[in-house]
């Protein structure tokens, strides 16, 4: 079970941090590239755009006819000078920032409506997730992308480009995480009705504190130690949620929906749309159906008072 | 544009606040909460995800449809149909709604009496529409 | 397109007095009374390109306002984070709608107005070459629109996104009719595009004023030839498309199915093979008409014509080899990427060098700030941004962060508000005076331009800003406090002044038309035919067509404007048959070369179109008898246009050049007919390649499944191939016979060996076919889809040659009269052709079972 020591400081969940999706980062190896990219192609096409637009105000005071050489400068040389640099840098960032590392961390992510599958390591451990992506600082990893039905778009701003989910295809992405803390990950292909409720927390850290949390996720899910609690596993396995539903060492097989073993520990819920509490877990499961319309999840409206905070309490002790 | 938010609802407040004659009014008198802030009251309610379950006009996201609407929650009579709609009830019924409801849906969330206050401070912004 | 340089005084034909009998036109009319446009419920059987222009401009700019009233509610939904305005249904419906309409009911028609409208009057033409199909372009696009507009009535609008990838719009994640109602309700509307295509490109092409070479045309002439040629090769590949994914919705065929060996990936390079060119098909009318008006008001020609000719072309060729920039994060191989992110940038270069043209026009007189120059400048400020954001995003690694993010939004936006909106309205004031022969205000236009781009530019910069901070595209709802709520605010508000603008300027709109000043003659001293006249320009264009000397005729032919303008020396003043008529020119010289006999108002194109709406409208109902009997309402309609007898083989004299006497509609390679169906093939041709396409894009991605396809029958394959052989060659004879004026019995021998082969090549095909299982794999479905279209164009000319027979038996289509036949021969050529390839294709792929 995941400990104390692996939970980072600060915010528990990337939606109380600001800009905590933004290109505008440095926290993974793309990002910080491409960050740089956007600042000189910003000035210097910003200084072409003024040019340009100085060029015009020139050009409406002017008395003197202009040359062919104004078409041949303006038109052909200033924009072929500027492909060729721009084509160089941003090569050179391509074939840098994709290049794939031989022992990379893999990770296989599934995407689905509207959710996401995470499975650490697939040929060793194959340890399953969901909804979280927990990541190595300063380590390669490389990710395989699949999509269980519609195409996604897998893409975490803050760290590495977007590369899309699709159908009968597997996707590679190798990126690298350069800064431990908190960020959010959205899809970013349309996908169907709940498309803006598809996204999924980041968490990187250390690189031994991500082994530890490795190492300590592994296992079977915390027990119930109260008798809500228990009471709680019970309602959970009673009304049917294994049919989809995994949580390790309760029950297995469920491959429907999200595995459930650690969902309290992750920072949020609903695939990084809500804050992770018992609260909103006792909303979500009485009436999934309002919160992210078209999710495969029926509404669980007819469990009593006492079941719904039974189960909720128990989910959220998940950690 | 929160600042053009906050001088709207306080025209708004400024408005409700009744006849201009200086009469004070009991009624919003009685639901005062000394020392709590509303609006940490309702960044609360993000945190503890009462909107998964309630539409709280102003929490964003809160439009679940599974608890009551809390609009215009200043004007009940009863919190839950069970306590009397008085700051110590409703403080009392955030903090361990089921002490006094043992059948009910909305789960004890471990909030402490401080937070409860500024919560129930929020909810008698309320005022019916 | 010619075989040789034409002879414009040819020696007449023989036997030329037998067709002079009866005149076939209303002798009881005189020329005003020919052209006038009927009135009252009949003028929906108008064909007069100004009155079609007109009601495409009508009809685009209420799309238009349409598609804004979503993008305003898309906008209000976006105002706050977790705002509950609209629910995601509703949101997904707007945006989608929101797309679609702007580019395919708005865009497109709107520019196919502007061409319709005034390339007859640039060219000195009294009309389109091919008005009915004006008139039956602009009823599909009607019909097509209120199918699309009316899924909102049946609670089924589209939400899969203006670009309906697969499989989110396949039947399994989208039941209903919402998908249906977008592909068969777009597919009817773009009948109207690829109709205005071959209708530019025949009539700038043939039907100039006498002495217009090409490089005398108006500017706007060159840009919305090469915007035709685009159209019909870009168009095919969406329609083909459309069909195939409409076919594995209705009929279940795997085209884009992985577990069948489909490719979703398919569907993408077949939408964006067509999508990217649109939006240069959108963005070059409008640099074209920024080309005309900006001379005008600097009040010298444009600098660098020739430049400007080259930069378009040159962008025609370049548009199509840069689609797959829209799919930098689908996985492709690192080389295509950078190929493609290459050519892309390459775009850069012509587009520099219009916006270097443009400019350097500025240096050549005093420019005049009047409200089209402010949208001029204003188009200036917003293409450039949005170009030099176009080449970032060319950029792959930047492409990977700001793909589909609200940085492409932005940049879109730019690009096509800036790149055509604003020209647009630049142009509408421009030529409102044609229109209605008042001028709009002044004051009011400062108005409308200056809340439109300070609109725009709050809305749309910020929008840089909130892709840069992660903000995808296509999302109902936000969370608080990541970092957009402020800046999705800014932009709500810039689109309600951008609104603002709009409506000002359809306040003055109607305003004008009742207290604007009247236009005088030519009332922004501009240099093109169209401002020959004072507006408003009397039906019938020019009474006399006169020659044209200089690229300003306006400027450079006094000759043109010192008299008034009824009177202007020039062709065809006499109207002896009583006949609508202007003059045909050879495509490159612009020397006339026949008289062109133009159609009267006509039903015809309403009933076609109608008998296709029906048809499609009961398709998307699956009511299918229905759809029988639209497609029979079409069928005759299109029967019923192309019956009218033979006009070719009368001799008249024009009235220029001391009495140059012309052929009517002559039986050449250069007339406008053959120019037309050569347009048509194109199409065709484009329509086929794009299914050669999906067949070997789906070789090469999914060998095994193409490899587990079990092959055409060879025997019948290979008879095919022999009888498409045999088909080419008779219809290379009919067209031979044809030009050479061959007697009646043997093109009506040909006519019968032609409709017997064409029965036969179907034949051998359905049987080549018959052991492939269309469900079995999607190389096997695409197969079919092949045949099936081979199999229509063999429909298509099986009825032409039974026709074209049974118009000689009748009477209709006398001895010389060869124009048919030799177009008919043209169309077998090309469907032998690609029956052809299919039997090769047949031949080689899948693998014996």
């Amino acid at each position: 079970m995941m400990e104390g020591d692996t939970q980072l400081p600060g915010p528990d969940s990337a939606l109380d941090i600001y800009n905590a999706q933004t290109t505008l980062a440095r926290a993974g190896l793309g990002a910080d590239m491409v960050f740089d990219l956007t600042v000189a192609m910003t000035l210097a096409f910003g200084v072409v755009f003024l040019g340009v637009m100085a060029v015009v105000c020139l050009a409406w005071r002017r008395n003197r006819p202009a040359g062919a050489w104004w078409v041949w400068s303006g038109g052909i040389v200033l924009p072929l000078v500027a492909i060729i640099v721009l084509m160089a840098g941003s090569t050179a960032v391509l074939v840098a920032s994709t290049r794939s590392a031989p022992n990379a961390l893999e990770i296989d992510i599934t995407g689905y409506q509207f959710w996401w599958d995470v499975v650490y390591d697939p040929e060793g451990i194959a340890l399953r997730d969901a909804n979280e992506l927990v990541l190595p600082a300063g380590r390669p990893v490389t990710l395989r992308l699949r999509s269980a039905d519609v195409i996604h778009s897998f893409w975490i701003p803050s760290i590495s480009g977007k590369m899309d989910m699709i159908p009968g295809r597997t996707n590679t992405l190798t990126i690298t995480p350069l800064e431990t803390g908190r960020f959010r990950g959205q899809c970013a292909e349309f996908c169907g009705l709940s498309h803006p409720r598809m996204a999924f927390e980041v968490v990187v850290m250390a690189p031994d504190a991500f082994d530890q949390w490795l190492a300590a996720t592994q296992g079977e899910a915390r027990d119930a130690a109260r008798p809500e609690l228990l009471a709680g596993r019970q309602v959970f396995v009673d009304y049917g949620c294994p049919a989809c539903h995994e949580i390790r060492g309760v029950a297995t097989g469920g491959r429907l929906g999200p595995d459930l073993t650690r969902v309290g520990a992750r920072g949020s819920l609903g695939a990084g749309m809500w804050r992770m509490n018992q609260g909103n877990l006792a909303g979500w499961i009485a009436d999934v159906g309002d919160m992210k319309p078209g999710a495969k999840m029926p509404s669980y409206n007819h469990l009593t008072g006492p079941e719904l905070r039974a189960v909720s309490a128990y989910l959220a002790s998940l950690k | 544009m929160v600042w053009a938010e906050d001088a709207l609802s306080d025209t708004a407040h400024w408005f409700r606040r009744g006849p201009a004659d200086g009469h004070p009014d009991w009624e919003a008198a009685a639901l005062e909460i000394h020392d709590a802030n509303p609006d940490r009251g309702a960044a609360l309610m993000i945190d503890y995800g009462c909107g998964a379950c309630h539409v709280i006009p102003g929490v964003a996201g809160a439009r679940g449809t599974v608890g009551p609407q809390l609009d215009g929650f200043a004007s009940r009579a009863y919190v839950a149909g069970i306590l009397p709609n008085t700051p110590g009830g409703l403080v009392r019924w955030l903090m361990n709604p089921t002490t006094h409801a043992p059948e009910t849906a909305m789960p004890d969330l471990g909030v402490t009496e401080p937070q409860a206050r500024d919560m129930a401070a929020y909810l008698y912004t309320l005022r019916g529409g | 397109m010619t075989d040789a340089p034409f002879d414009p005084t040819p020696a007449p034909p023989p036997r030329r007095d037998a067709y002079d009998v009866a005149p076939k036109g209303e002798p009881e009319k005189d020329f005003e009374e020919v052209w006038a446009t009927p009135q009252g419920a009949r003028v929906l059987s108008s064909v007069s390109h100004r009155v079609v222009g007109k009601r495409f401009l009508i009809t685009g700019f209420i799309f238009f306002l349409i598609a804004g009233v979503l993008a305003l509610l898309v906008r209000l939904q976006l105002i706050v984070p977790e705002n509950t305005f609209l629910d995601s249904e509703t949101y997904n419906q707007f945006f989608t709608m929101h797309g679609t309409i702007m580019m395919f009911l708005f865009a497109i028609p709107m520019l196919e107005g502007f061409a319709v409208y005034l390339i007859p009057l640039m060219i000195g033409a009294r009309d389109l070459v091919f008005p009915r199909l004006g008139a039956f372009g602009y009823y599909c696009y009607l019909f097509g629109g209120i199918i699309v507009l009316s899924s909102f009535i049946f609670d089924a609008a589209p939400a899969g996104g203006w670009f309906m990838y697969v499989p989110l719009s396949t039947s399994q994640y989208t039941e209903g009719l919402s998908a249906d109602f977008w592909l068969i309700g777009i597919t009817l509307a773009e009948i109207a595009s690829v109709t205005a295509a071959v209708e530019i490109i025949a009539a700038i092409l043939c039907s100039r004023a006498p002495g217009m070479s090409l490089t005398k045309m108006p500017i706007l002439m060159w840009y919305l030839l090469v915007t035709a040629f685009m159209i019909a090769i870009g168009f095919p590949p969406l329609i083909i498309g459309s069909i195939l994914l409409e076919a594995e919705r209705l009929l279940g065929l795997p085209f884009f199915d992985p577990t069948l060996g489909g490719d979703p990936l398919l569907w993408q390079h077949l939408f964006w093979l067509f999508g990217h060119p649109e939006v240069y098909i959108i963005f070059l009318p409008a640099a074209g008409m920024v080309a005309t008006m900006l001379p005008v008001f600097v009040g010298k020609p444009l600098f660098g014509y020739g430049f400007a000719v080259a930069a378009v072309v040159t962008m025609g060729f370049l548009s199509f080899g840069l689609w797959a920039h829209h799919m930098f994060a689908t996985g492709l191989p690192i080389m295509s990427l950078s190929l493609f992110s290459a050519a892309s940038t390459m775009v850069a270069i012509p587009t520099g060098v219009q916006i270097f043209c443009f400019i350097a026009t500025l240096t050549l007189g005093r420019p005049r700030l009047t409200i089209p120059m402010y949208f001029i400048l204003g188009f200036l400020f917003i293409f450039v941004l949005g170009g030099l954001t176009g080449v970032m995003l060319a950029a792959v690694p930047f492409n990977l962060q700001a793909h589909d993010s609200y940085f492409v939004v932005a940049h879109l936006h730019y690009v096509l508000i800036g790149g055509f909106v604003f020209p647009m309205f630049g142009a509408l004031y421009y030529w409102v005076p044609h229109f209605t022969g008042r001028m709009m205000s002044e004051r009011l236009g400062k108005w409308a331009f200056w809340l439109m781009f300070s609109g725009f530019n709050l809305a749309f910069f910020m929008m840089h800003l909130t892709g840069l901070r992660g903000m995808p595209r296509r999302i109902a709802t936000y969370p608080e406090g990541i970092g957009w709520d402020r800046l999705n605010m800014l932009s709500t508000v810039g689109a309600f002044i951008l609104a603002a603008g709009i409506a000002v300027f359809i306040w003055d709109f109607f305003r004008h038309q009742r207290a604007g000043p009247k236009a005088g003659r030519d009332p922004w001293g501009a240099a093109t035919l169209e401002w020959l006249y004072r507006p408003v320009t009397p039906g019938y264009n020019f009474r006399a067509i006169p020659e044209i000397r200089s690229r300003e005729p306006l400027w450079d032919q006094p000759e043109l404007t010192e008299g008034p303008a009824a009177e202007i020396e020039g062709a065809l003043r006499e109207c002896p048959d009583h006949r609508r008529e202007t003059l045909g020119c050879d495509p490159v010289s612009g020397a006339p070369l026949q008289i062109l006999r133009l159609p009267h108002p006509t039903w015809t194109p309403l009933i076609s179109a109608f008998g296709l709406a029906v048809l499609f409208a009961a398709t998307l109902a699956s009511v299918y008898w229905l759809s029988a009997v639209g497609g029979l309402i079409a069928l005759a309609g299109l029967t019923g246009w192309v019956w009218e007898p033979s006009d070719s083989g009368v001799v008249r004299n024009t009235g220029i050049r001391d009495g140059l006497e012309l052929p009517v509609n002559v039986v050449a390679r250069g007339g406008h007919l053959h120019v037309g169906t050569v347009g048509t093939l194109l199409i065709l041709y484009a329509l086929f390649a794009s299914l050669l396409f999906a067949g070997l894009y789906l070789w090469n991605t999914q060998p095994v499944f193409a490899q587990a396809t079990e092959r055409p029958a060879r025997m019948f394959a290979l008879l095919a191939f022999g009888l498409s052989v045999a088909m080419f060659a008779l219809s290379w004879m009919t067209g031979r016979a044809a030009i050479l004026g061959s007697g009646q019995g043997l093109i009506l021998i040909l006519n019968g060996l032609l409709a017997l082969v064409v029965g036969a090549v179907a034949a051998t095909f359905a049987l080549a076919l018959l052991p492939v299982d269309p469900w079995s794999t999607a190389f096997a479905a695409v197969g079919w889809a092949m045949g099936a279209f081979v199999a229509a164009l063999l429909a298509v000319t099986f009825y032409w040659a039974v026709f074209n027979a049974l118009r000689k038996l009748v009477g209709a289509q006398l001895e010389g009269q060869g124009l048919p036949d030799l177009l008919l021969g043209s169309f077998g050529k090309a469907t032998a052709a690609m029956g052809v390839v299919t039997a090769l294709a047949f031949l080689f792929a899948g693998t014996p079972q």
